[in-house]
């Protein structure tokens, strides 16, 4: 527990924000240095612009010092204005690609993460908060009021220093009283902040019934009933209590802020009274020049509102604390190791010992002491009824879970001894829920192999008997983002991904249901060219309809979680009572 | 068009008479407080300029600083009044729109028209609060039209000060210059928006289209939780992150230009504002070396122009933001302008017989007519079967029967009397009717089978109990305050399709 509070805690945070803004996006530091400039730079123009126009006409200066002067000033003063400009749209960019690359990442993280915990609610849950976090650039989003905060602090604290000395030089008490009023200004303001969440807290009932009036009961689905029952008068009496309510509501944060407002209006009165009288005492006594009061006089107004920036952007960025924890959580989770640059084609050889299966979490067995043996090349039929656990049994061989008791060995070693990627790169899979990305055929029959053969896709497109519907390897598939795109039926993306799975030179070769969204024509057209396919692999074919296994050398007939039965197309036939139970 | 510009204030002055005078007002103060901010210091320093003996000096200081004082002190109180005005305007402006569409002719809800306005309400309006900002931007408006009187004002004042020290001609001549640099600019302005308007739907396009690829990539490989095994066997994310640093190069430029060009406007404002004021320093320093003016008068003057230019360059923006603003409302007001049903009182006496003659009728998108020539009698006590295949204009029938459409032609007659004189509300009044697709309201059961915020609970009971329907109910632990559904109040039950239609029934035999 302590090692977790020390991992995340709130500076290694910050630690974390600053490391990955130096590594990708530099240009947040150096665009934020030249801001913090300008940040002060103008002020100080400004102050000296007045400061030289009084003391000139006051000492009576000549005509040629004093268009010296002040044309410097002027340069200098238009210099920071447009380095100010500048200086923020280049941070903005920094912060906003820092912020798109950070989404990314986080969804990539739960791309390459182990299958169960991508499978886990709870990391689910977890991705959409963090992509809710990373997804929008609206700066009121605690993501993003890290990225300010720390800007913020920095430019205060330079502010802080540069105007407390142009006030020191007057006197070290005045920056103190001015420092000090400005830390309860900031007190007030968080008091207020705090009051106006509450407020919106509570009103959070007021607001759903609010969104129920709008959302429901605007359309045509109640308007009938609201006119057939004449409802009318009920709910325009419903309707106002509930308006009244709400402007109770919002009422209420108005007189927080009122509240807020007289007391650091009370405290910018007090501090600009304080700060004049003092130098007008000094005027009189002759020790202050009088081009000097606007010196002073702008340098409390910018010291008062360092303190104050200081003050809310450390809340800000305690604010944010929270939510970049959670992302750092989040990317925490561990990559697999799916590097494997080897090429396992040949046919593997499968065995199943003594293996057992429960879900983490749950009691229930979903396989109990299954055994068998698949010699390598052979074509293996999976039979059985919806949840006998043929999906989980190819879950477990492909290494997504763990098994709970027993091994599974692929050509005699077991795989929990394998990298992730050595599992992977031996299997090649058609699920039922197929997954294509909005890109060009070609991209999407390589996926992620790093062999590019146009031949090859070609004639893996004709085995899969979907090669005249893209006569262009680089056509999109999607129409949805790309205007000249194909869209697909579902028996074509069936297709397209057995010319994926055929692709990929890998010694096993899944079939999850695949002919369950062709017509009958496709589906015999399929068991052709199955065994074609299925020559120099090995092959599991899951299905429930016995009579589209016949091709396959054994099959194996799950049932409650073991094999009940194993045998030829035409043993099994034999004991027909049995298996119509089964299936 | 010209309607169009003021359609928000009118409505504004509709539902709450006086709050934009308030509104007008606050500018008033506000402008006043800014403006005294940039007059205190010249003011001292002009007072210490004078060299007035102290005790005069004390007392004009601590008079000014009072002033400021009581100036923010108005200008609080101003904005909380403000602001409850603001919030009352907001929250009745959303209950007249939503009272509209329990009001309106219900031919036009079932149109996909209604349903895009709606969408609009939603989308343009609620999302962003158009309403509330165009206040807000109204506001600005009103300040910074004031503040440009007031700088006239403060001109005028300085010039007479100018023109008692003979130095006149120079002071109009500087001030001449300054106005027309200040005209330039926001000519600068408007033409930097218009160049702006051309280029930055291109880019837009740019950053939607690869946003949308961004997303679409997003939800069906990342998001779509049934696809991991297909992503971990073929190495998909591998092909991901390809795309995902591809799609950052290509954006990175696409995003700085759109950042550029939406600032470029208030930053070519903001530069030429610091020009202009400092030209007018180093003419208000010769002016000072040449010991011809108070110093606290040539600082009063250079404020006044940076507040000038301020004022001036905000309104140039202000104007295009009220018409953004105004064109989010559009939806708005259309449902805010559609014609509503009369009302009525409901009939009092069941009719005897209700006769529907030569009925044409056809639904408002469509060009054929649904019910051509429909005859039929109903007498008091009948029991009548309604039967048709799909699409043969059964449920039209009912419609138009129960008066929720109105029939192009033919006549309806209630114990022989044309219904035309009569109010829709009453007619219906005499029809209960469940729809296939009825609706149950989330709030509690007494309310839905009442329809009212009171009720006899014991005469609902009794019907209940006919229905033998009391058990269930009574078995709750709230009754009949039970909540349905839980989108209005969170203590609402789940109550399934069969419960909620029994529930329905008993308020049709209500």
């Amino acid at each position: 527990m302590s090692n977790n509070k020390n991992k995340y805690s709130f500076f290694t945070n910050i630690e974390y924000v600053l490391k990955n803004l130096w590594e990708y996006n530099k240009g947040y530091y150096s665009w934020g240095i030249l801001s913090v400039l300008a940040f002060v730079g103008i002020p100080i123009c400004s102050m000296m612009l007045q400061k030289y126009v009084v003391q000139g006409a006051i000492e009576h200066w000549e005509v040629i010092k004093i268009i010296q002067i002040l044309s410097f000033f002027m340069i200098v003063w238009i210099t920071m204005v447009i380095l100010k400009h500048v200086s923020e749209i280049g941070f903005l960019h920094h912060q906003e690609m820092n912020r798109i690359r950070q989404l990314f990442a986080a969804e990539e993280v739960f791309l390459r993460c182990s299958y169960d915990k991508a499978e886990d609610s709870k990391n689910q849950i977890e991705l959409e908060k963090v992509t809710d976090l990373l997804g929008t650039s609206n700066p009121r989003i605690e993501v993003n009021a890290m990225y300010n905060g720390i800007y913020e602090v920095a430019a205060s604290v330079v502010g802080l220093i540069f105007f407390g000395i142009i006030l020191g030089e007057l006197n070290y008490l005045l920056v103190i009283i001015v420092a000090v009023s400005a830390c309860i200004g900031g007190k007030i303001e968080q008091w207020a902040l705090n009051k106006e969440f509450s407020i919106r807290m509570d009103a959070a009932g007021i607001d759903k019934k609010l969104g129920y009036f709008q959302r429901k009961l605007m359309r045509s689905s109640a308007g009938k009933d609201i006119r057939t029952y004449g409802c009318k008068r009920w709910l325009e009496m419903k309707l106002a209590s509930v308006i009244q309510q709400k402007i109770n509501s919002d009422n209420e944060k108005t007189k927080t802020n009122f509240l807020r407002d007289m007391g650091v209006s009370g405290i910018e009165v007090c501090q600009n009274a304080v700060v004049i009288l003092w130098i007008v005492a000094g005027c009189i006594s002759g020790s202050i020049q009088t081009a000097d009061l606007l010196v002073y006089l702008i340098a409390t107004m910018q010291l008062s509102d360092c303190v104050g920036k200081l003050i809310r952007s450390i809340n800000q960025l305690q604010y944010a604390d929270k939510d970049i924890t959670e992302i750092r959580k989040f990317m925490d989770i561990r990559e697999e190791e799916t590097d494997c640059d080897e090429v396992f084609d040949a046919p593997v050889k499968i065995e199943f010992r003594h293996v057992c299966f429960q879900y983490p979490g749950s009691s229930k067995e979903i396989l109990s002491d299954v055994n068998f043996t698949i010699k390598s090349g052979e074509n293996i039929a999976i039979v059985g009824r919806n949840g006998a656990g043929k999906t989980t049994l190819i879950k477990l061989l492909c290494g997504f879970y763990p098994v709970t008791k027993g091994k599974i060995l692929l050509d005699d070693q077991d795989i929990m001894e394998m990298k992730k990627g050595e599992i992977y790169r031996r299997i090649s899979a058609i699920f039922q829920d197929l997954v294509f990305v909005p890109y060009s055929v070609r991209k999407n029959v390589i996926a992620g192999d790093k062999d590019n053969n146009s031949q090859r896709i070609k004639e893996c497109l004709e085995k899969a008997q979907i090669l005249d519907k893209f006569p262009d390897l680089d056509v999109f598939i999607d129409k949805r983002v790309h205007k000249g795109g194909i869209e697909l039926s579902g028996g074509e993306k069936q297709k397209l991904a057995f010319a994926r799975a055929l692709y990929k030179r890998a010694g096993i070769l899944i079939l999850d249901e695949p002919t369950a969204a062709l017509d009958p024509i496709a589906e015999s057209g399929l068991y052709k060219n199955y065994n074609e396919v299925s020559k120099d692999k090995t092959t599991l074919f899951i299905s429930h309809r016995l009579a589209s296994t016949s091709f396959c050398d054994r099959i194996l007939l799950l049932d409650k979680g073991r094999i009940a039965e194993e045998g030829t197309h035409d043993e099994l036939l034999k004991k027909m009572g049995f298996i119509l139970k089964c299936i | 068009m010209n309607d169009n510009r003021f359609r928000v204030i009118k409505l504004a002055q509709q539902i709450d008479k006086k709050g934009i005078k308030w509104i007008i007002l606050k500018c008033l103060v506000d402008a006043l407080v800014s403006y005294w901010l940039i007059l205190m210091p010249s003011l001292i320093i002009s007072l210490l300029y004078k060299e007035i003996n102290d005790l005069s000096l004390w007392i004009s200081t601590g008079l000014i600083l009072g002033i400021f004082a009581v100036l923010k002190l108005i200008s609080v109180l101003l904005k909380k009044i403000n602001d409850n005005h603001k919030n009352f305007m907001i929250e009745k402006y959303r209950e007249l729109k939503i009272k509209k569409a329990f009001s309106i002719e219900f031919k036009w809800l079932e149109t996909s028209e209604f349903e895009k306005t709606l969408q609009g309400i939603q989308y343009n309006d609620e999302n962003f609060g158009a309403f509330g900002n165009y206040l807000g931007e109204l506001e600005k408006l009103f300040t910074n039209i004031v503040r440009v009187i007031y700088a006239l004002i403060i001109f005028t004042g300085i010039g007479i000060e100018m023109y008692n020290s003979n130095i006149l001609k120079e002071f109009l001549s500087l001030t001449i210059i300054l106005c027309i640099l200040v005209f330039l600019t926001v000519m600068g302005i408007k033409k930097l928006q218009e160049y702006v308007s051309k280029r930055l739907p291109d880019v837009m396009d740019k950053i939607v289209d690869l946003n949308t690829i961004t997303m679409v990539l997003y939800d069906d490989v990342v998001q779509n939780y049934y696809c991991g095994k297909d992503v971990r066997l073929f190495a998909i994310d591998k092909l991901v992150h390809d795309e995902g640093e591809h799609m950052l190069t290509e954006f990175a430029p696409n995003s700085k230009k759109q950042i550029l060009l939406t600032q470029a406007a208030g930053i070519a404002g903001s530069i030429l504002s610091v020009i202009i004021g400092g030209i007018a320093f180093i003419f208000l320093g010769i002016f000072g070396a040449e010991g011809i003016l108070n110093p606290g008068v040539l600082l009063a003057y250079a404020g006044n122009v940076i507040g000038l230019v301020e004022s001036v360059v905000s309104l140039s923006f202000v104007s295009s933001t009220l018409k953004l603003w105004n064109l989010r409302l559009n939806d708005s007001f259309i449902l805010l302008n559609m014609l509503e049903e009369s009302g009525g009182d409901d009939f009092k006496h069941y009719p005897n017989e209700i006769e529907l003659r030569n009925i044409y009728f056809k639904y408002p998108e469509s060009s054929s007519d649904v019910l051509k020539g429909v005859s039929v009698t109903i007498n008091r006590g009948d029991k009548i079967a309604v039967v048709g295949r799909n699409g043969s204009g059964k449920s039209t029938f009912i419609k138009v029967l129960t008066g929720m459409y109105q029939p192009a032609k033919g006549e309806i007659l209630v114990n022989g009397n044309n219904i035309n004189g009569l109010s829709i509300n009453g007619y219906r009044s005499q029809f209960a009717a469940v729809f296939q697709d009825f609706t149950m309201f989330s709030f509690d059961i007494g309310e839905n089978i009442a329809v009212n915020q009171e009720y006899n609970t014991t005469k609902i009971k009794n019907i209940l109990e006919q229905l033998n329907m009391w058990n269930k109910i009574e078995s709750m632990p709230k009754k009949l305050n039970t909540f349905i559904y839980q989108d209005y109040a969170d203590e609402g039950i789940e109550i399934s399709g069969g419960g909620s239609s029994k529930v329905i029934n008993c308020k049709g035999v209500i």
